[in-house]
């Protein structure tokens, strides 16, 4: 047997071989990210991450849960494996609320573990559509007014006269009738958005819904700005794995992460990050972003099968909308 | 706060949004949260066979992602960014595997330097190939390197020429030559070769 088989003979070997501990890789990559001044899940991409607050109804407790990142860490630093969530019946229930949750688990790497009725759908008049979301990173209090502007003008009034009995109410939208001021552990914020309001006692994690939204309104003027119907698309956070919405072969999920970052590394301080959507067959896909001159950007791309690859077919420019981040 | 920045005529302004989960120093962070995901396991890989020791391929492999973030946004597609890891990984264990603390770890342990081996299974541990492996890594550092980009990452001429800056042309005269060692090594042995 020549030299050159058996080269590759044991170069074949040695990369079967090959499997480095996980601990040691995760070890590699806290490291990196503590020398690089980073703070644990500090990184955000499509993802933002969220905390959340249960508010009482009636019993009067808080539970405060931690300030949460995009990833799920231990005392150690190291991953945590998370159980497989389980999928809540959203249509059935909470039909309202459908959209909102694919949103929440489209941009965030929350896992959506429990939908239940909100001790706020009992507040407002103009409403009893609010839900409860338990997610692996705590609790969520989403209120959905019928129309737009009337979430905007809600305010919460927190009465802090009494030492250790903190109360709420809110102004700026009828309550409806009996309604008595509710106990909270802490101060209360809250976010509206277009017909939503949410609830939350963290006001970092607060910033982090107004770039969730803020995020979903510029792809949103982008797909509008090129008249794409965006219900044929599927927001894909393709390098984050095991959450494919879409399911690809292996190269074509590579050559997704290539063309990716080519676009990345093509932005310029200011500009928005880009998004990643793919049609439902899997046949197509778009990058979208939004350059800091509010100038949107679209690269489609068609997944050729006899050459196994993608090809870039379109890569228009156009002026699209300012999209104020509510963070400002 | 503001900052203005000017480049190439065009005023940038870090305005409002930077401070969101949007913008562009978020986008380093997220492509570069790409690469290491990616990536990180190759380059990793490639670090262990060059040094054969875990410890330092561990430290070495940080090192090439630091680089990596600290010029990130500087990267503008000229090649692959796996090629450009790579071109980082390399130099940084020639640099490794030229100081002292090579020698210094060398001397102190040689459990590390088995360590990369125990990361591999005992399929490679077999009599031939434990020994034509052995070769491998006695070979100066310039023929390891070409030997180890083509048949181990299975890497063309053309890519190994843009991680080692050199031409494919001297791609393959290192090659051949370090073939040829290989086989003056085991002739040495007294390993017969057809």
């Amino acid at each position: 047997m020549d030299l050159d088989k058996r080269l590759r003979e044991l170069a074949a070997a040695k990369r079967a071989a090959f499997q480095p501990a996980r601990a040691d890789m995760e070890r590699m990559e806290r490291n990196i990210r503590e020398r690089i001044g980073q703070k644990q899940g500090r990184f955000r991409r499509a993802a933002v991450p969220i905390a959340a607050v249960v508010t009482a109804c009636g019993a009067g407790v808080f539970l405060l849960t931690p300030v949460v990142t995009d990833w799920q860490r231990d005392a150690g630093g190291g991953r945590v494996p998370v159980a497989e969530p389980v999928e809540p019946p959203v249509g059935e229930q909470f039909p309202f609320a459908a959209e909102f949750i694919h949103l929440l688990q489209a941009y965030t790497d929350l896992e959506l573990r429990q939908i239940e009725p909100s001790p706020f759908a009992d507040v407002f008049a103009a409403t009893d559509q609010a839900v409860r979301l338990t997610t692996d990173q705590g609790k969520l209090d989403v209120v959905f007014f019928p129309n737009p502007g009337q979430a905007e003008k809600v305010e919460i009034d927190e009465d802090f006269s009494v030492p250790g009995r903190i109360t709420f109410t809110f102004t700026g939208a009828e309550l409806k009738p009996g309604f008595t001021p509710m106990k909270a552990s802490g101060p209360t914020y809250v976010y509206a958005h277009d017909k939503l309001l949410l609830l939350t006692n963290k006001s970092g994690f607060l910033a982090s819904f107004k770039n969730m939204f803020f995020l979903h309104d510029v792809y949103q003027d982008v797909f509008e700005s090129f008249g794409i119907d965006p219900g044929q698309y599927e927001f894909d956070r393709g390098f984050k794995q095991g959450r494919h919405k879409i399911d690809l072969p292996e190269e074509a999920r590579k050559g997704l992460n290539t063309a990716w970052r080519d676009v990345i590394t093509q932005l310029e301080k200011g500009d928005i990050i880009p998004g990643l959507f793919l049609k439902h067959d899997g046949q197509e896909a778009l990058i979208v972003y939004k350059s800091s001159d509010a100038v949107n950007h679209l690269y489609r791309y068609a997944w050729e099968e006899e050459r196994g690859e993608w090809v870039l077919t379109a890569h228009n420019s156009k002026q699209g909308k300012p999209i104020r981040n509510a963070n400002d | 706060m503001y900052l203005n920045k000017e480049k190439g005529g065009r005023t940038l302004e870090q305005n409002h949004l930077w401070t969101g989960g949007a913008v562009l120093n978020q986008t380093r962070d997220a492509a570069f949260e790409q690469l290491m995901q990616t990536q990180m396991a190759r380059v990793y890989r490639l670090c262990c066979w060059l040094v054969k020791d875990r410890t330092a391929a561990e430290d070495i492999t940080q090192e090439v992602f630091l680089k990596a973030y600290k010029h990130l946004s500087a990267f503008r597609g000229n090649s692959r960014i796996e090629t450009w890891l790579y071109r980082i990984a390399v130099n940084e264990s020639k640099r490794y595997l030229r100081s002292g603390l090579f020698r210094k770890r060398f001397s102190v342990t040689q459990a590390n330097r088995e360590a990369c081996a125990d990361i591999e299974t005992e399929v490679v541990q077999k009599d031939e190939r434990a020994a034509l492996s052995r070769l491998i890594d006695r070979l100066p550092f310039r023929h390891k390197q070409v030997l180890i980009l083509h048949y181990y990452e299975e890497l063309r001429a053309e890519t190994i020429a843009e991680i080692l800056g050199i031409t494919p042309g001297a791609v393959y005269t290192r090659l051949h030559r370090a073939r040829e060692k290989v086989k003056a090594l085991m002739r040495k042995e007294e390993e017969r070769w057809i």
